[in-house]
């Protein structure tokens, strides 16, 4: 992961449009000449919460299984795979609202959903208005900054 | 590990789930914010309201203090029958006290036409 790249505040349906990119690898971009990124902020409820995850797939994780979740934000689901167990301690429940940012996976399976690898995940559910707040940085991120470099 | 099977729930204000709208389809998967108005224990049916529009939410699945007054949201799949009230089958749901609904809303309407022009 390039930390480099700043983490995009983006909606999933925004992110299922990304273009991969080669440099750095496992990057994308908004759109043709676009804003480049690895990373991305996304906010949401947990749908769906596996804490005894047998993942035979995953051969480089060394470390004992860890919780999976389904994140929905409004514009589409997308699944969270925590980047170590340093979330494992907490009592994540269906429901929550939280922010998470992380490295943007898309499988080239089409019947997979693309994940998130975090690194950071915070439960938002004390506050409320939150969700709406997080709606409009969205989109002034967008217009602001990641928008007029598709144009350019 | 999930192949999509589930849909994400469209963020949608009460008020606009009106017949007319592209959301009120049997199965379509809505997410909803309201104040609980009514909530029979025995059927764990519940009714929600935002302005003027309510929605019956079916909340079985989901394991919450149910406060009338209090403010929920919750994501599920409309179930509509002929002559049955619409009701929303609740997957998940969360307590939201403390929202300011009128700032949510316009949000909600400022995303949407975000979302159409871009």
């Amino acid at each position: 992961m390039d930390f480099n790249l700043a983490a995009l505040k983006l909606m999933v349906a925004q992110l299922k449009e990304a273009i991969p990119h080669h440099t750095p690898p496992s990057s994308f971009t908004l759109g043709s000449g676009g804003v480049l990124f690895q990373r991305a902020w996304l906010q949401g409820l947990l749908i769906s919460i596996d804490n005894n995850n047998d993942n035979d797939n995953d051969k480089d994780n060394a470390t004992t299984s860890l919780p999976r979740f389904l994140l929905d934000d409004g514009t589409g689901i997308i699944e969270l795979v925590p980047i170590n167990n340093q979330f494992s301690q907490i009592n994540w429940q269906l429901g929550m609202y939280v922010m998470v940012v992380g490295c943007y996976v898309n499988r080239s399976d089409e019947h997979e959903l693309p994940f998130i690898r975090i690194h950071k995940i915070v439960d938002l559910s004390a506050f409320p208005d939150r969700e709406a707040m997080w709606y409009l940085e969205v989109i002034e991120a967008y217009r602001m900054f990641y928008g007029p470099c598709i144009e350019e | 590990m999930a192949s999509p099977v589930i849909s994400s729930g469209a963020l949608i204000i009460l008020e606009d789930l009106k017949p007319s709208s592209p959301h009120y389809q049997d199965g379509a998967s809505l997410r909803v914010t309201g104040k609980l108005e009514e909530y029979n224990v025995e059927t764990a049916v519940a009714v929600i309201a935002d302005g003027n529009a309510t929605l019956k939410i079916d909340t079985q699945y989901v394991m919450l203090q149910y406060r009338l007054g209090s403010i929920y949201q919750f994501i599920g799949e409309l179930r509509l029958e002929s002559d049955i009230e619409p009701i929303l089958k609740a997957r998940v749901g969360s307590n939201v006290d403390g929202i300011d609904l009128n700032l949510y809303r316009q949000s909600l309407k400022l995303l949407k036409e975000f979302q159409l022009s871009n």
